[in-house]
């Protein structure tokens, strides 16, 4: 059996390095000691670089590692998993979690990030659709692996283009109000939201499972990730979707049970047990959530003659747009078509008579 | 929607559905949908219902909703129910997963739904089998045969039972319970195997295929050796599945799973033709010339965890078979899988990574102590000579890997993470300051890639620092320049700091910084020139051998840090500052003698400049600044000398303190400025941070400024109680309140950091503590809750600690001012407060341990109730860090007493005994407290074992309340205990009961078994479905604190293996 192959690493040809002959201890030290002290920062004067805040590993090394500690918690989950991924399985009562996490190192290159032009910002329903049109290339299917970037963790949704052939059977629609999308994170008593380019927006405090100082039970384990739209003028995250919730992910289901999940936690949450959430105090309570709630789209018509009405109650925030999910979909982070941004001019033109497009 | 309550009438279900769609799909009614089901899911006949829903209902949501109420109710009540009723859901439930899955369409469609169907049927079987449903085993697998689809999920039912039993039994499971089902499963193992074998063998269904594989992947664990090696099996999975798309993953999980099960010898030939079987399908579908990483990215998901799965088989066989492989003769093969394992610890998979790393470094570790275990004579000098030295005289395994370990040198620098985390917070001036994180994951992979460099330092020094040469080279001629990759390079270079001896270290460090030089001079920009620098005060900063050894070298880095402290660009001051402290802590000795060519020590020079070095620092920066010259100053080894270096030294400080102290006793109103006010603060921290690196030279300062500093706290003492009264309790948020805190704060701090340190405690007690306790008692009993500083009790508590008995006179003095007022600001909730919570037990508890003595007194008191009160409330609160306190402070309070007369302690058990003996049953059996169990079962064992032993010598009950007054306190405790908890927990058989009681008097002195006990009655109470892990998380954590000491005690061993920041000061090497 042929097992020759070649060595991945070529030897390096030599290159040649400018390092002095050593002449003995003093001078070896002595001449770094001049070299080191005749250095300087000053750039020369042809080239005044704009110092980008973000890039520089001095500068932003503190603000987008800070997300390390959190994703620790998230990683230390997944890497039990391969030494007892039954766990994942059990806790789901699905099948079990074969994904692989990445968590990449790559935020100090210089090179410039290319953003995907075609999504929706974290602004909803500010960008002209127009100018962003693409053709939806992606093959619409279930992805078992996901990535963690440090920006990108949310699943955005690609703006509507074509209607789904299954909208009635296998789609559902969720009436959104107007507001920054962004990720949240309660962990370790502290609670933060992060926008979409992996920029931190706010830290707080917040009646989230481990989300306060005050939290009784195990800041350390029961973490939660949600995705929310959050609403600057009133204070109030509105909750699109829950990733992780107490330490336990559940991204790789698909949307119909992670809805299940999360609506019974949610509807476990709101039953005050002491257990689920925090004791509400001075501190925690500034921010409010709500969950956002999902509709059938064959309730489509209803919904399109009054959305506010399927926004949750005591909502002052406008009302945006929809987002359509599919529900078997995963949740997939990063720019998908398998959810789908209908703004509100557009909705009566795309959504009111689906079977005259096409 | 009410109507759904109603349980005197046949359930409505469509009008159960339509309530369960209301919840989930919002409009008007939400609310009031989810207060109903909340009310049905919670009725306790809701169960009853279930078969109807099941049937009846039209939404999934329901269905699953209603599968929910049945299995918890299967976990909790089950026995409750008498044989025909639980036979009768028995038959329900199969007949429901018969019918669903039997066919095809369904069994695909409705696989959520099948999958709780499972898992409710395994809870009943954990019940039921094999007593009461013996032919189960039999049953399922005749009826597998039946028809393909009920075989596929019937292997899903028994790959859910097999976890239940195996992988989770632990912590849901009564011991005896568990063994008897493991017994059974194996015992009956035959005839599923049978039945999985034929599968394999025959099937053609893909899904079904792949439902066996996954469920003999779960069996592959616990079942006897002889189904795995004895037969065909591995050839079945290497030759028919190993390379079909849609089965390799799991089938080479499965093949994993054999390789890392522990065998012995036995069967070491099959393991090695295993081995070369596999290796064989992987040459064939990833070609040697694949680069596994670069095509990683974009590979299908199929693909991607293909490529994690073979990580984890090469890494789990190899570790635990390698020396097996090796004696096979076929070095080939074996060069062949590691080269495959280097290609991808390349793929760009966080996860990935360290699972090859945790390889890397059996394997390094293990090169490197055969190494070690050579004859000293005939080491050889892995210094001088080239590659060929006369280490190729032995038959050493090294050589065998040395083109391996060549590679892995290069993965390693390229794989290189950061060393150091910052985190961003806010202060509570509203500052944004930095913090170091102390642990997290990249810190964590950091230390364990260091390790392993660290030995392949020592295995071959001259490649090493061939490929960091070379990698360097790449730097400086553009091909591989990047900010992150010179980075990564240079956090690699100073993890092998010690490593080398320190001659090769020497030279190698002189071209290194050379060549970072070079670069600075190359590259163009601030941008660029300020990374490379910063990278080359990494590196100095974790040589501090080479530093000692080259003052001048030394000098003019520290001088050239004092020039960056003036620069802009962003980071670049903090960057040395942090250089600035770490070669501080290092190299002190150096700073304070005066070295050769020089006209002073070169502290000297920097008190001389201070000013003007620190002009344009943050005040953190100054902060930190002062704590690293502070390290110098402790360093001089003459007390005068020393004396006069810190008045230099505070000089500046004390400047600007003065000012505002003498213009504050002519107008108290010089306090309100807040610009002042900021100007303390600072001055305070200042003398903070040098106070806790100087030590107790530090003294000469404090002295100082000690009249004043208590005289300004009780100002602004005033100044605050003044304006909480005025303006109310919104006050205390006000940004000027809250800086005249940081005031009040810091001078405890202050207080408290000199009191760690100092020396002579009796100055301490005759000097300090008078005028501090006038200062700061009255004042924090006489403040409102908000205003009163936690920082308070942390001194008092420090200055217990210290002091010792020489303070037991005055600890009534101290409970005075600070107990109650503390209690009650704690005893409304568990969550208020939280720092003076801590402070507040802590403080108590260093009050027993130290002063003991001075609580006897107050026993009888109301005070000493409140006093035990408050230990109780401490361990009832759920937070993890109180309670394990309170629990501490029962103990240790039980052993004090036990050890004073017999008086004395009589009346302690007489008053005390049988209530807190109540108490820790009420935590210990509330799910809340799982997480105090270690603690708990403590403080139960001691005071079971005081009784036992005979150690009290009074009655614990009232002789005129009991029928035998003669009866000695281990009957009494027996029938108390006993009747305690029948009353608590009526639902207990007597004998279960009985076997817990017997089993705390026999074991109290074997803390395992003793924990055991509990730990069975405690899940016979069935109040534990959920999350059990918190009863073993003390194993867990001394079992975690053995490794990390273990490991401590061996990376010690190893030169270069301790960070240099870490190793411990020794004064004589210098």
């Amino acid at each position: 059996m042929p097992y020759v192959f070649k060595d991945p690493k070529q030897p390096v040809s030599a290159i040649k390095t400018p390092s002095a002959i050593s002449n003995g201890d003093r001078d070896d030290s002595h001449n770094i000691s001049s070299l080191l002290a005749n250095t300087s920062l000053t750039p020369d004067q042809r080239q005044q670089s704009v110092h980008k805040l973000d890039k520089s590993p001095l500068g932003s090394r503190t603000k987008a590692e800070s997300q390390e500690e959190r994703r620790k918690k998230a990683l230390q989950r997944q890497r039990q998993s391969r030494q007892n991924q039954v766990e994942y399985a059990r806790r789901l009562a699905f099948e079990r979690i074969s994904a692989s996490i990445q968590a990449t190192n790559k935020d100090f290159n210089d090179e410039v990030d290319q953003d995907n032009s075609d999504v929706v910002d974290d602004d909803m329903g500010e960008r002209n659709p127009s100018q962003k049109h693409q053709k939806r290339t992606k093959q619409r299917k279930q992805q078992d692996a996901y990535k963690f970037v440090l920006k990108d963790q949310v699943m955005f949704a690609e703006w509507l283009i074509d209607i789904p052939e299954d909208l009635y059977e296998n789609w559902c629609l969720v009436c959104c109000p107007v507001g920054k999308r962004c990720l949240v994170v309660s962990a370790n008593g502290q609670t933060t939201s992060r926008l979409r380019s992996g920029r931190t927006m706010n830290r707080f405090e917040s009646i989230l499972p481990a989300g306060s100082s005050t939290y009784r039970g195990n800041k350390v384990t029961d973490y939660c990730i949600l995705d929310c739209i959050f609403d600057p003028v009133h204070w109030v995250y509105y909750v699109l979707d829950i990733m992780c919730w107490k330490g336990h992910p559940i991204y790789d289901c698909d949307t119909e049970f992670r809805w299940v999940h999360r609506f019974l936690f949610y509807w476990r949450s709101t039953k005050i047990q002491p257990e689920e959430m925090d004791t509400p105090t001075q501190n925690n309570q500034f921010y409010k959530f709500q969950p956002l709630l999902a509709t059938s789209t064959t309730e489509m018509k209803n919904v399109l003659e009054n959305p506010r009405a399927y926004m949750p109650p005591n909502t002052k925030a406008n009302f945006d747009g929809y987002l359509l999910y599919s529900r078997q979909s995963q949740y997939v982070i990063g720019t998908t078509p398998l959810a789908c941004w209908v703004s509100e001019d557009k909705a009566q033109e795309l959504l009111a008579n689906p079977l005259s497009i096409k | 929607m009410e109507g759904i309550l109603d349980f005197s009438q046949d359930l409505d279900v469509s009008l159960l559905d339509r309530v369960v769609n209301c919840l989930f799909s919002g409009g008007p009614e939400h609310k009031q949908a989810q207060q109903v089901l909340t009310q049905f899911q919670d009725h306790p006949d809701s169960w009853q219902r279930v078969d109807q829903i099941l049937e009846k209902s039209q939404s999934m949501h329901t269905k699953f909703l209603a599968l929910q109420i049945l299995e918890k109710f299967v976990q909790t009540r089950w026995k409750v129910l008498p044989a025909d009723n639980r036979n009768a859901i028995r038959y329900f439930i199969v007949n429901v997963i018969v019918k669903v899955s039997s066919d095809e369409q369904s069994l695909i469609r409705e696989k959520t739904y099948l999958n709780k169907l499972n898992m409710v049927l395994v809870q009943i079987l954990k019940q039921e089998w094999p007593q009461n449903w013996p032919a189960f085993i039999p049953e399922i697998v005749a009826s597998s045969k039946t028809n393909l689809s009920l075989c596929e999920n019937n292997m899903a039912i028994l790959k859910l039972l097999s976890e239940e039993i195996f992988d989770f039994s632990a912590e849901q499971m009564t011991q005896q319970k568990t063994n008897n089902l493991k017994n059974q499963m194996c015992g009956e193992f035959s005839e599923i195997h049978q039945l999985c074998r034929e599968v394999l063998d025959n099937a053609t269904k893909p899904s079904l295929i792949k439902a066996t594989l996954q469920t003999l992947l779960r069996f592959l664990n616990w079942i006897p050796l002889g189904f795995i090696f004895e037969g065909d099996l591995i050839d079945t999975l290497t030759n028919r599945f190993l390379e079909v798309a849609e089965f390799r993953n799991v089938t080479l999980k499965c093949l994993t799973e054999i390789g890392s099960l522990e065998i012995q010898d036995t069967y070491n030939e099959k393991l090695v033709l295993l081995f070369n079987m596999v290796m064989g399908t992987v040459n064939t579908m990833i070609p040697p010339s694949t680069d596994i990483a670069a095509i990683y990215e974009n590979s299908s998901d199929n693909d991607q965890e293909f490529v994690q799965n073979l990580a984890m088989f090469l890494t789990s066989f190899l570790g635990a078979h390698l020396k097996t492989i090796e004696q096979a003769g076929n070095h080939e093969l074996l060069i062949n899988a590691h080269f495959y394992l280097i290609k991808i610890s390349l793929v760009p998979d966080r996860e990935i990574w360290k699972i090859c790393l945790e390889y890397w470094s059996k394997l390094v570790l293990e090169l490197y102590e055969e190494v070690q275990a050579l004859p000293i004579m005939d080491t050889p000098v892995l210094n001088l000579g080239g590659v060929g030295a006369p280490s190729t005289n032995y038959n050493l395994r090294k050589h065998l890997y040395s083109d391996i370990l060549s590679n892995l040198r290069l993965v390693m620098i390229e794989r290189m993470v950061k060393p150091e985390e910052v985190l961003i917070v806010e202060n509570d001036e509203g500052e944004i300051v930095r913090e170091f994180v102390r642990e997290s994951d990249t810190i964590t992979l950091y230390k364990a890639m260091r390790e392993a460099l660290v030995y392949l330092t020592h295995l071959d020094v001259n490649d090493t620092e061939e490929i960091m040469k070379n990698k360097l080279a790449r730097q400086m001629d553009g091909s591989e320049w990047s900010w992150n990759n010179l980075n990564q390079l240079c956090w690699a270079i100073g993890s092998i700091s010690g490593a080398m001896s320190e001659e090769t270290e020497k030279r190698f460090l002189v071209t290194v910084i050379k060549d970072l030089l070079t670069l600075t001079e190359m590259k163009k920009g601030k941008d660029n020139k300020a990374v490379v620098a910063s990278n080359i005060m990494y590196i100095v900063g974790q040589y501090p051998r080479f530093l000692k050894a080259h003052w001048k070298f030394l000098k003019t880095v520290v001088n050239k840090l004092f020039e960056f402290m003036h620069e802009t660009h962003e980071g670049v001051q903090d960057m040395a500052c942090d250089t600035f402290i770490k070669i501080a802590q290092k190299c002190k000795r150096h700073f304070v003698l005066q070295q050769s060519g020089e006209v002073m020590p070169f502290i000297d020079e920097i008190l001389n400049t201070i000013d003007k070095i620190t002009r344009d620092l943050t005040p953190q920066q100054i902060h930190t600044f002062y704590e690293a010259v502070g390290y110098m100053i402790s360093a001089q080894p003459v007390k005068q000398t020393q004396e006069r270096l810190i008045v230099k030294f505070m000089e500046m400080p004390n400047v600007a303190w003065d000012e505002i102290m003498q213009q504050a006793r002519s107008s108290v109103d010089v306090l309100n400025n807040p610009e002042n006010i900021k100007i303390l603060g600072n001055v305070l921290k200042t003398n903070v941070a040098a106070c806790s690196s100087v030590g107790q030279g530090y003294f000469v300062q404090l002295g100082k400024i000690y009249f004043d500093l208590m005289g300004l706290y009780k100002a602004v003492s005033g100044l605050v109680s003044d304006t909480v009264a005025q303006q109310g309790v919104i006050a205390a948020k006000t940004p000027k309140v809250r800086g005249l805190r940081t005031i009040k704060k810091e001078v405890l701090k202050l207080i408290d950091t000199y009191v760690k340190v100092a020396d002579d405690l009796q100055a301490v007690d005759e000097n300090m503590i008078p005028p501090l306790f006038e200062a700061v008692l009255s004042d924090y009993k006489s403040n409102i809750d908000v205003a009163r500083d936690a920082e308070v009790l942390n001194v008092m508590t420090t200055i217990v600690k210290r002091l010792g008995s020489m303070l037991t006179d005055r600890i009534t003095t101290i409970l005075d001012f600070t107990f109650e007022p503390t209690l009650n600001m704690i005893n409304k909730d568990f969550s208020e407060f939280p720092e003076h919570r801590v402070g507040f037990y802590n403080l108590l508890r260093e009050i027993n341990l130290q002063c003991f003595p001075a609580l006897i007194p107050l026993l009888p008191t109301p005070q000493f109730k409140l006093f035990v009160d408050s230990i109780v409330w401490g361990f009832k609160h759920t937070m993890r860090e109180i309670a394990d306190i309170g629990l501490q402070i029962c103990l240790e309070l039980l052993g004090n007493f036990s050890k004073t007369d017999v008086d004395t302690a009589s009346e302690f058990y007489r008053r005390y005994y049988l209530s807190i003996l109540q108490d820790v049953f009420f935590v210990l059996t509330d799910t809340d407290h799982k997480s105090g169990f270690k603690y708990q079962t403590d403080v139960l064992a001691r005071l079971f074992q005081l009784v036992q032993e005979g150690e009290i010598h009074t009655p614990l009950f009232d002789p005129s309340t009991v029928a035998d007054p003669a009866m000695s306190n281990v009957a009494f405790l027996r029938d108390y205990v006993t009747n305690l908890l029948r009353n608590a927990f009526p639902h207990l058989q007597p004998q279960q009961i009985q076997v817990f009681v017997m089993g705390m008097f026999e074991y109290n002195n074997e803390p395992l078994k003793f924990k055991q006990d509990v730990r069975d009655f405690l899940i016979e109470l069935k109040e534990f479905a959920g999350d059990t892990s918190e009863l073993f998380l003390a194993e867990r954590e001394a079992e975690q604190e053995l490794i990390r000491h273990n490991e401590r005690e061996k990376l010690l061993a190893v030169p270069g293996l301790v960070k240099p920041s870490e190793l411990p000061d020794n004064n004589m090497e210098d």
